[in-house]
C-alpha cells in the first residue's frame, strides 16, 4: 500500500522538474534543425479532430500514405474526437512546433470553434500556420425531387412570403451549414425555420423523405441523391458552376449577390513551427494533392481536389473570419 | 431486383480471389474487434488502407468482412470477459458471461456464431424482399422516432431485477448522464464544467466498458488473487442438442426484430439487441434462467445484431443514406472506390452491388466455419490464471478506451463508470437500465426537440399520421399490460395474503 | 456499525446519494431553462431525469426504513432479515409495481477490508496512469500500472511483476504502433522522449 504513493510522488516530482527544465530551455526549434526535417524513420501525427470513418478521416487516410512516401517519415492518422473538434484542435495548437504534429483546420468550420467563447477553445487564428489546402467542397442548396420549388428564386420568394415557415435542415447546431444559413439570412433578408440534425446523412434523409423543405450543405453530401434524382439541386453558392453539378446555376447567376461559401480542407501546424519545416510539409502536401491516384479518390468522394498554398490559405482564413464573425456574435447574443 | 441477381452475386463471390479477401477480412476484423474499444466502425476505418490497390468489388467485400469479423470479435470478449467491445454486445454479456462462468463458454461462442449466421442469412433474404419498399422506412420522421424511443423504455421492465425502485434509479441515472453535453435544441452546455471533452457528451463505449467490464474485474479482484477459481473451468466446447433446439426460435425472432430495427433511420443497435433479449425473456418458459446462463439470451440478441447489420445497409444501397456511423464508413468506402451508394449502384454496377450483398452471406459463413474450431482458442484465455488475466484485461481496457478518441479523458470516464457499476452491483442495482437510459435518452430528447422545431411548437405533430397513432396505441397497451395489470394483481394478492402474514407475525 | 451491517449501510448511503444527486441535477437542470419558444427548453430533460432519480432514491429509502422497522420488531432474527432484500417487507403497492420477476439476484459478495484495499489499489493505479499518461508516455505508465497491480493485488514477486509489466507494455505498444498503425502517447518530458518512450 505504501509503495504507490511513494512511487507516484517521485514520478510527479520527476515530471515537474523535467517540465521546469524544458520550460526554461524551450524555444522554437532553431532553423538549422529543419534542414534534416523530417528525420528518417520519425513519426508525424496527422490529427483528425473527428471520429474514425468521418469524412475528414477518410480523406486523411487517402492522402497520408502519399505524403509519407515523399517525406520519408511515417505519418500516422490519429483521431481525436470530442468537444465539436475543439479537443483535437487544442491538441494541435498546443503541440510542440517541430512539424511532427499537424491537423485538419478546415475553413470555415474551425471559425465556429474559436469565435464562440463558450466552446472554450484554447486557440485562435494566430495559433496555427497553414501548410496548405488540398481540396474544396462547394456549398449547394437542394430540395426533394417533387418539391414545388423549381428554382432558387421560387424558394426564396416563398421564404419572403412566409418568414420563419420554410424548414431547412443542418448537419449540426453551430456547424458550417448553420452558419452559412445565417449568412444567407443576413445578406438576403430571409428568415428560415432552421432544424438541426445529427449528421449530413440525417439531413439528407429528411430531404428525401420530405420532412424538411430544403437543405444547404457541401455538394459531396448530396452527391449520391443528386445523381439518382432523389434530390434536385437549385443552386451552387459559388462564382462558377461546380464540376460535379455543371448544369446547376450559381447563386450569383440567379441574381443574389452572395460570396462563395465553399469549405476548404486545410491542414495546419502550430504557429511557431520554423518556416522551412512548414515549406517541407507544404511541398509534400502539394505533391500528394497533385498525384493522379489521390485526385481520382477525392473526386470519387465528390470532393474537388484543389491546391491552395500556405499563404493563400492564411489569406482566405482571414477573409472568412471577417465575414463570419458578425454572424457568430449575433448567434451568441440570441442564446 | 430479386433472387436471380443474388445467385449471380454469389457466383461472383465464389471465386478463389474474392473468398480469400473475405477470409482475410474476417480474420483481421476479428483480431482487431477483440481489442476492447475497437468496434466495427473503428476496425474498418483502421484497416481501410489495407484495401488500397484492390479493385472495388474485392475492396468492399473485404471491408464488409472486416465489419462482421470485428462485430464477432466484440462478442468474444462480451462472453468470456464481460467486456462489451461495443454497445451492441451488451445483451450478449448478460447470459454469455454467466455461461462462461459455468464452464460453458465454448457453447456460448458457438451459439453466438450460429445465431449470427442465421441473422445474416435472414437479413440478406429480407434485403432482397424488402429493398424495393425501403423508402417506406423514411416515413419514420422525428415524431415517430420519438415515440419509438419512448416505447423503448418499456424494455426496462425486463431488466429491472426484483426491485423496481432500484431499476428506476439505474435508468434515471442513465438519463441524467445522457444529458451531459451541448443541448441539441438551444445549444446550451449542460453539466460540462467548461471542459471541451464533455461538450459532445460522455462516450457510450467508455461507459459501457466501465459499467460492465471494469466493474466485473473489480468485483473479482476484491476476493483476492487466489479467491477466484470458478470462471476458469471449461467443460465442453460444442453446444448440446438442447442448446441448439432452445436457440432456434430465438434466432429467428431476433433476426426479424433486428431486421426491422435496422431499416429505421438512426436506429440504435444497442437497444435492438436488448429488445430481442427482452422479447425472449418474456416469451420463454424459462425466464427465471435469464441472467444465469440461458442460451436463448445469446441466440436472440446475436441474431438481431447481425440482421440489423445487414438491413441497415438497405437504406445505403437503395437511397444512398447511411443510417449509422458504421454504415457511414461503408458509404465512405464505396465512394473511395468510385461507387456512388444509392439506387444508381443497381443501375450502373449491378454486378458489384449484388456481389457485395452476396458477400454478406459468405462473410457470415466464413465466420461460422472459422469460429467453431476457434472457440477452443478463445476459451484458452480462461485458463490463464486470474492474477495474470486480471492485469491483462485491465491493460487492454486502458489501451482500448484510450484508442477510441486518443484521449486519456475517456479512461477517467471508464474508471468512473466502473466504480459506479461496482457500487451498483454491491447494492444490487441492475446495470442494464442505466445503459438503456443512456442510449434512449438522447434519441428521446433530440427527436422531441426536432419534432417541435419542425412544427414550430405545435404538439399535434406527435398525433399526425398512421404510424404515430399506431405507436401511441402500442405505448398505451404497454402501460396497461406492463404496469396496471401487475398493480391490480398485486393488490388482489395482498388482500388475500396479508391477513395470513400478520397472523404468522403475531405468533 | 454494529447495528447496521456494512451492506445495509452502503444501501442507505447510495439511496441518500441518489436523492441528493437527483435533486441537485433537477435544480441545476432547471437553471438551463425549462421552456423555449418552440416547446421545451434545454433544462427539461435534466430536470425530469433528476426528479426520477430522487424519486427512486426516496422509494428505496422507504423500503430500507420499512425493513429496519420489521428488523427492530424482531431483534432475535434481525441478522437474517437484514440479508434478505429489504423491499419484500415494505408492502407498498408502488413497490410491487412492475415487479413481475421475483427471482433473487445472484448474491453479491461484500468485500472485507482487504477487498476494499484491492479495489482501491486498482482504481488508484488506473487513475494515476490516466493522469500521468501525457507526461510519462504510454510505455512507462503501462509498466507502472501493471507492475503495481501485479505486485500489490495479484501478490506476484516483485521481479516477476516488473518483468511481466515491462514485457506486456512493450508487446502491446508493438501491436498497436506497428501492426495497427495507431499512435500511442509518448512522453512530453524531453529526457524521456529522447529515450524513445
Amino acid at each position: 500500500m505504501k509503495k504507490i504513493p511513494a512511487l507516484t510522488a517521485t514520478a510527479a516530482l520527476a515530471a515537474s522538474v523535467a517540465l521546469a527544465l524544458t520550460g526554461c530551455g524551450g524555444q522554437p526549434a532553431s532553423s538549422t534543425a529543419a534542414a534534416d526535417f523530417p528525420k528518417a524513420g520519425s513519426t508525424i501525427e496527422w490529427i483528425v479532430p473527428s471520429a474514425a470513418g468521418a469524412g475528414n478521416d477518410i480523406l486523411a487516410r487517402i492522402i497520408a500514405p502519399v505524403m509519407q512516401e515523399d517525406l520519408g517519415a511515417n505519418i500516422k492518422v490519429v483521431n481525436k474526437e470530442g468537444g465539436s473538434q475543439v479537443v483535437g484542435l487544442n491538441y494541435v495548437a498546443q503541440a510542440k512546433p517541430d512539424g511532427l504534429t499537424f491537423g485538419n483546420t478546415n475553413i470555415p468550420s474551425i471559425l465556429g470553434r474559436y469565435l464562440d467563447p463558450s466552446k472554450k477553445a484554447a486557440f485562435d487564428r494566430g495559433s496555427f500556420t497553414p501548410i496548405g489546402s488540398f481540396a474544396t467542397n462547394s456549398v449547394v442548396i437542394g430540395v426533394n425531387k417533387d418539391s414545388k420549388y423549381k428554382t432558387i428564386k421560387e424558394l426564396f420568394d416563398a421564404v419572403k412570403a412566409e418568414p420563419g415557415k420554410i424548414t431547412v435542415g443542418t448537419d449540426s447546431r453551430a456547424g458550417d451549414d448553420h452558419i452559412n444559413l445565417r449568412l444567407l439570412e443576413d445578406q438576403l433578408g430571409l428568415d428560415f425555420n432552421i432544424v438541426h440534425y445529427n449528421s449530413g446523412a440525417d439531413k439528407v434523409a429528411a430531404i428525401v423523405s420530405g420532412e424538411t423543405d430544403f437543405a444547404l450543405g457541401g455538394v459531396s453530401s448530396f452527391y449520391g441523391q443528386y445523381k439518382s434524382g432523389d434530390i434536385k439541386l437549385l443552386t451552387v453558392v459559388e462564382d462558377a458552376a461546380s464540376p460535379f453539378a455543371p448544369e446547376v446555376p450559381t447563386l450569383k447567376g440567379s441574381g443574389y449577390d452572395v460570396k462563395p461559401m465553399a469549405s476548404n480542407f486545410a491542414l495546419s501546424v502550430p504557429s511557431k513551427t520554423p518556416k522551412d519545416v512548414v515549406a517541407k510539409l507544404e511541398s509534400a502536401l502539394k505533391k500528394a494533392t497533385e498525384t493522379p491516384a489521390v485526385q481520382e479518390k477525392l473526386k470519387g468522394a465528390a470532393t474537388q481536389p484543389a491546391w491552395k498554398s500556405s499563404s493563400d490559405v492564411a489569406k482566405l482564413w482571414e477573409e472568412r473570419e471577417s465575414t463570419i464573425k458578425p454572424v457568430i456574435d449575433e448567434l451568441l447574443k440570441q442564446q | 431486383m430479386g433472387f436471380d441477381q443474388l445467385l449471380g452475386g454469389l457466383a461472383t463471390v465464389f471465386t478463389p480471389e474474392h473468398l480469400l479477401f473475405a477470409l482475410i477480412g474476417c480474420v483481421l476484423g476479428m483480431l482487431v474487434g477483440v481489442l476492447p474499444g475497437f468496434g466495427p466502425a473503428a476496425a474498418v476505418s483502421l484497416l481501410i488502407p489495407v484495401t488500397f490497390g484492390l479493385d472495388a468489388t474485392s475492396a468492399i467485400i473485404m471491408l464488409a468482412a472486416i465489419l462482421y469479423g470485428a462485430a464477432y470479435g466484440g462478442t468474444t470478449t462480451a462472453v468470456l470477459l464481460r467486456i462489451p467491445g461495443e454497445a451492441s454486445s451488451i445483451a450478449t454479456t448478460l447470459d454469455g458471461y454467466q455461461m462462461a462462468k459455468q464452464g460453458r463458454g465454448g457453447p456460448a461462442l458457438v451459439i453466438a456464431a450460429l445465431a449470427s449466421f442465421v441473422g445474416g442469412l435472414i437479413g440478406v433474404v429480407g434485403f432482397v424482399v424488402v429493398a424495393p419498399f425501403s423508402r417506406l422506412a423514411l416515413e419514420f420522421g422525428a415524431p415517430e422516432l420519438f415515440l419509438v424511443s419512448l416505447l423503448g423504455f418499456a424494455l426496462i421492465t425486463s431488466f429491472a431485477g426484483s426491485n423496481p425502485a432500484k431499476a428506476l434509479l439505474s435508468a434515471a441515472a442513465g438519463l441524467a448522464i445522457a444529458t451531459v453535453g451541448v443541448d441539441s435544441g438551444v445549444g446550451i452546455a449542460r453539466f460540462t464544467f467548461d471542459m471541451p471533452e464533455l461538450f459532445d457528451g460522455l462516450g457510450l463505449v467508455a461507459i459501457v466498458m466501465g459499467v460492465f467490464g471494469l466493474s466485473e474485474v473489480l468485483g473479482q479482484a476484491q476476493k483476492g488473487p487466489l479467491g477466484v477459481p470458478s470462471p476458469l473451468k471449461v467443460a465442453r466446447l460444442l453446444p448440446t442438442r438442447t442448446d441448439l433446439r432452445r436457440s432456434a426460435l430465438p434466432s429467428l425472432r431476433g433476426s426479424v426484430i433486428g431486421f426491422f430495427m435496422g431499416l429505421l433511420p438512426g436506429s440504435p443497435g444497442a437497444a435492438t439487441s436488448l429488445a430481442s433479449y427482452a422479447a425472449e425473456k418474456k416469451l420463454s418458459k424459462r425466464s427465471k434462467e435469464f441472467g444465469r446462463g440461458a442460451v436463448e439470451g445469446i441466440a436472440g440478441p446475436e441474431s438481431a445484431n447481425n440482421a440489423l447489420a445487414v438491413s441497415s445497409m438497405i437504406p445505403l444501397f437503395t437511397l444512398g443514406i447511411p443510417t449509422s456511423a458504421t454504415v457511414a464508413i461503408m458509404a465512405g468506402a464505396f465512394t473511395m472506390n468510385g461507387l456512388i451508394p444509392g439506387p444508381l449502384l443497381f443501375r450502373d454496377n449491378p454486378d458489384v452491388a449484388w456481389a457485395i450483398i452476396a458477400s454478406l452471406i459468405v462473410g457470415n459463413l466464413i465466420l461460422l466455419v472459422l469460429n467453431v474450431p476457434l472457440a477452443r482458442v478463445w476459451i484458452a484465455v480462461l485458463k490463464v490464471p486470474f492474477h495474470y488475466l486480471m492485469a491483462a484485461i485491465l491493460a487492454f481496457m486502458f489501451l482500448g478506451t484510450y484508442s477510441i478518441n486518443g484521449s486519456a479523458f475517456d479512461i477517467l470516464i471508464m474508471l468512473g463508470a466502473g466504480l459506479l457499476g461496482y457500487v451498483f452491483q454491491l447494492v444490487k442495482v441492475p446495470l442494464t437500465p442505466l445503459v438503456l437510459g443512456l442510449i434512449l435518452g438522447p434519441l428521446l430528447e433530440e427527436n422531441f426537440q426536432r419534432s417541435l422545431a419542425l412544427s414550430r411548437g405545435d404538439y399535434n405533430v406527435f398525433l399526425q399520421g398512421p404510424i404515430s397513432l399506431t405507436l401511441i396505441g402500442v405505448i398505451v397497451l404497454a402501460i396497461l399490460f406492463g404496469a396496471v395489470r401487475p398493480l391490480i394483481a398485486s393488490m388482489l394478492k395482498k388482500k388475500t395474503i396479508t391477513p395470513v402474514a400478520s397472523k404468522e407475525l403475531a405468533k | 456499525m454494529q447495528t447496521l451491517n456494512a451492506p445495509v449501510a452502503l444501501e442507505w448511503t447510495v439511496a441518500s446519494a441518489a436523492v441528493a444527486g437527483g435533486l441537485a441535477i433537477a435544480v441545476v437542470g432547471a437553471g438551463y431553462g425549462l421552456t423555449n419558444t418552440s416547446g421545451v427548453g434545454a433544462g427539461f430533460f435534466p430536470t425530469v431525469a433528476g426528479t426520477l432519480m430522487a424519486l427512486a432514491g426516496v422509494l428505496w429509502l422507504l423500503q430500507l426504513a420499512a425493513a429496519r422497522k420489521t428488523a427492530a420488531a424482531a431483534p432475535a432474527i434481525g441478522d437474517i432479515l437484514e440479508s434478505v432484500p429489504p423491499h419484500r417487507d415494505s408492502g407498498s403497492a408502488l413497490v410491487s409495481l412492475l415487479d413481475d420477476d421475483n427471482s433473487e439476484e445472484p448474491e453479491a459478495d461484500f468485500p472485507d477490508r482487504q477487498g476494499i484495499a484491492r479495489v482501491g489499489i486498482i482504481a488508484a493505479a488506473i487513475l494515476l496512469a490516466a493522469l500521468l499518461l501525457p507526461y510519462l508516455g504510454y510505455t512507462i505508465v503501462m509498466t507502472l500500472m501493471l507492475g503495481s497491480i501485479l505486485f500489490l493485488v495479484s501478490k506476484r514477486k516483485l521481479w516477476l511483476a516488473v518483468l511481466v509489466a515491462v514485457g506486456a507494455a512493450l508487446a502491446s505498444r508493438l501491436v498497436f504502433e506497428v501492426w495497427l498503425g495507431t499512435a500511442l502517447p509518448t512522453a512530453s518530458i524531453d529526457f524521456l522522449a529522447g529515450l524513445g518512450l
